[in-house]
Order: C-alpha cells, then structure tokens, then sequence
C-alpha cells in the first residue's frame, strides 16, 4: 500500500477492534461462568449496551466534531481498558455494577466503531474507496481471531476467567499507541483529500 | 464500476431498501443472541457436563483443550473459516448470474444450522461447535454479498443525502465475531462540517451537467462514499437524463 498513514491506522484498527470484539463476543460467557449471574441479567445487559450505544454514538460525534475524531477515539480506548480493568476486579454474584459497565460498554462502543470508519475514510484516495474498505474489513473481521485466542490459551493456561479477561487489555494499549502514531493531516495530505477543520 | 448508472424508478428502490434494511435487521439477531449471549455460557455448560462425564474435551477431535476455553477457540475457528471463506463468496456472487441466489443460499444455510441447535443438550458439545462455525461462516459470507448491493440500491441523491445507517436501530454492539452490523452503524464523520465537506474529483468525469458547481458539496457519509446532495444538481446544467431522473426524484 502507498499510503503508510492508511496502513498504520489499519494495524492500530486491528489490535483495537480485536479488543472490543473479543469483549464483547466472551462477555457472557464470562459473566455466566465467572461472575455467575442470570441470563436474565445478561439479557437486560445487552439491551443497556444497544439504547446507550445509540445515544453514545450521537454524543460522541458531536464531541469529534469539536475536539476531533482521533482523539475521541483514543479517549474511548482508555475507557475501554479501563472497563475491562473493571470487570476483572468486579465482585461475584452482583448484578449492578455489571450493568453500569453495560451502560459504559454501550457509551463507546457504538462512537469508537463509527469514528473508525469515518477517520478511515479521510485516509483513503477518493477513487479507491472500495478497495481500501475490503483491507478494513478484511482487518475488522480477522480481528476476531486474536482476541478469543489469546483469551482461550490463557483460560486454558491459567485457569482463570479474570486473567484471561484482563489480558485483553493488551490490544487496547497496542491499539491505542498504534493510533496515536497515526499522523492523520499527513494521511490525508497524502491521498490528496481536502483537511476538515478538526481532525 | 461504470460511471453511467442506470437506476431503478424510485419505487421499486424503496422496496429493495426495506429488502435490505429488513436483511440487517433479520441478521443482527443472529449476531446479538447465538454470537453475543446464548451460545457462550450454554456451550460451556454443556462442555462441562461433558467433561464431568470423565470425556476429554477436544477441538473436533484434534486438539485437547479445557471446557472453559472451549468457546473461544470456537469462536476463532469460526472466524478463521470466514476470512477464508468470505473472499471466496465475494468472488462467486460477482461472477454469478444471481447475486441474490448466493446471499440466500448462505443465510438460509446459516439460519438452518442455528435451527439445528435445537439439538443441543446434554453434552453433545461437538455438534455446538460444529454448528457455530457453520452458522457464523455463512453468517459473513452472506453479509459480504449483502454490503455489495449497496451501491446498486442507494442512489447518490437522497433526500437527506446520505444513506441512512439501516442496522443501527436494529443493534450497535451485535457485532461479536463479526463486521457487518458493526459497519452498518455509520454516521456522518463529525469532523467533516457542511463547510468541508470535499467536492468529489470524480463527478467531473461525469461530463456537463454533473460536475461539481462552485457552490455545491458532496458530504462524505462515513463510508467512503460520496454522495451528492440535490443542491449539485442545477436546474439550468445540461445533465444527462439519468442524472435529471436521479435529481427530480431526491
């Protein structure tokens, strides 16, 4: 690829995404095995994450329309590992503060993957699009590969769910470096694209 | 892709639009209750089960591995067989004479297999296995054909000027091992304000009539298309008849 403001944001866009997905696809498993909690709690979970993410997302663009997207995006990383750091030293057996971290998951789940895209498409040619899209979508779903593994091997390893789940903060953190090497006026100097006033 | 487009007349668009928002809509179900919360602690417990009855349990008979971590390399093989496999659709469906008849194919394979898991009990947690990563390969193949209808459903000129995200309101987060419904939750990029929004190199190929007037501009909608708001279109510009049709129907 020529442009390696694009490639270092797919990689960042990679390890990050891995994260969120991994959460949120083990997520009930932990909170059944670990934390032995309800289905019916994990349901009314689930429900929290899709209304707040809903608000989250409209929330969150507006403040990437002030301070700009890759900062937004970055500041839902932090919080992100913080809610994994969370769910690994959440008590058993208690229903509420599983449900705040749904409230938190859903705040920036929906932002942090809308905000991906469209910082994405300020880095790709304008004739290209499709082509760039199938590398980030290639990355979007092959980053559910790493994510389950890594929690699967140290499950099996280490026997603990909460390890395993706090080992997920790794991607997070290469993520989160990752994107904030990514020189965003250069990318989109590069392609040629027009520079929005916050980026 | 070929500049001149013909489009559907704007009823029988409408009808594929709601085809295709109602497909997000079927589809997301699947993501958010067997990817996101059923599968996983039901599985385990039937591995469980399984592995108090003294049985070994292995990834289909290959790799020995723990009950608990069981799902996870579930979910992984599942999601290594559709970045195998979703390429390969891709290619087929283009090269088909239906593309729709590839879709339908996958999702009614993969709603079949989910069906299937009606059989799960006790501690048959093979057959679980089995049966996710079919469900959730078909699952991405079908979702690749599907994203490509869009361009042949959505026209440039909406009225709102961009494609409405459709599968937002079915769900934001039942994108476990998958990357449809998380990319359906588009919005206009925040960082790109009316007044930035770019002026699109391309219409200029269009020829007289579509290219892009001083005054005009052509929001991006978040995923990485442009697409022009009626205000591109001049009454006065000698635009082709596609291009008159497109701007009197916005």
């Amino acid at each position: 690829m020529r442009y390696p403001q694009a490639l270092l944001f797919l990689a960042a866009f990679f390890f990050f995404n891995d994260g969120i997905q991994t959460v949120i696809a083990l997520s009930a498993t932990y909170a059944d095995q670990e934390l032995g909690l309800e289905t019916t709690v994990i349901i009314v979970a689930v429900i929290i994450v899709q209304v707040v993410g809903i608000a989250g997302a409209l929330l969150l663009g507006r403040v990437a329309g002030r301070l700009g997207a890759k900062r937004v995006v970055l500041g839902t990383l932090v919080l992100w590992a913080l809610v994994v750091f969370i769910a690994f030293l959440i008590p058993a057996g208690n229903a509420t503060p599983f449900l705040v971290l749904a409230a938190c998951i859903g705040f920036v789940l929906g932002g942090s993957q809308a905000l991906s895209r469209s910082l994405f498409a300020q880095l790709v040619p304008r004739d290209s699009e499709a082509e760039y899209y199938s590398f980030y979508e290639i990355s979007n779903g092959a980053s559910s590969l790493l994510g389950p593994l890594l929690f699967g091997l140290t499950l099996q390893f280490l026997g603990s769910y909460r390890v395993a789940l706090l080992a997920l903060v790794i991607f997070f953190i290469i993520g989160g470096v990752l994107l904030s090497r990514v020189d965003m006026r250069k990318g989109i100097a590069d392609v040629g694209n027009e520079q929005p006033a916050v980026v | 892709m070929a500049m001149t487009e013909a489009f559907d007349p704007p009823e029988v668009r409408r009808r594929e639009q709601r085809g295709w928002y109602f497909y997000d809509w079927a589809a997301s179900a699947f993501s958010t209750t067997v990817g996101t919360v059923f599968l996983g602690p039901y599985l385990t417990d039937i591995a469980r089960t399984a592995e108090e009855q003294g049985e070994q349990i292995t990834l289909f008979g290959v790799i020995p591995v723990t009950a608990e971590s069981y799902v996870p390399y579930g979910v992984t093989l599942s999601v290594l067989v559709q970045v195998i496999l979703m390429p390969i659709v891709g290619a087929i469906a283009d090269s088909s004479k239906s593309k729709k008849a590839v879709m339908g194919v996958f999702a009614y394979a993969g709603a079949l297999a989910v069906m299937a898991m009606f059989f799960l009990q006790g501690d048959n947690y093979q057959l679980g296995g089995l049966l996710f990563v079919i469900a959730n390969a078909c699952f991405g193949a079908a979702i690749v054909v599907y994203n490509s209808f869009l361009p042949e459903i959505a026209t440039p000129t909406s009225a709102t000027g961009c494609p409405r995200a459709p599968g937002r309101w079915a769900t934001s987060a039942g994108s476990s091992s998958s990357w449809q419904t998380s990319s359906s939750s588009s919005v206009i990029p925040p960082s790109a304000s009316p007044r930035e929004w770019p002026c699109a190199s391309r219409s200029s190929r269009r020829g007289r009539g579509g290219h892009c007037g001083p005054s005009s501009r052509w929001p991006d909608c978040g995923i990485g298309r442009p697409h022009r708001s009626p205000k591109g279109c001049r009454a006065g510009d000698s635009a082709s008849a596609a291009l008159r049709t497109r701007c009197a129907t916005s």
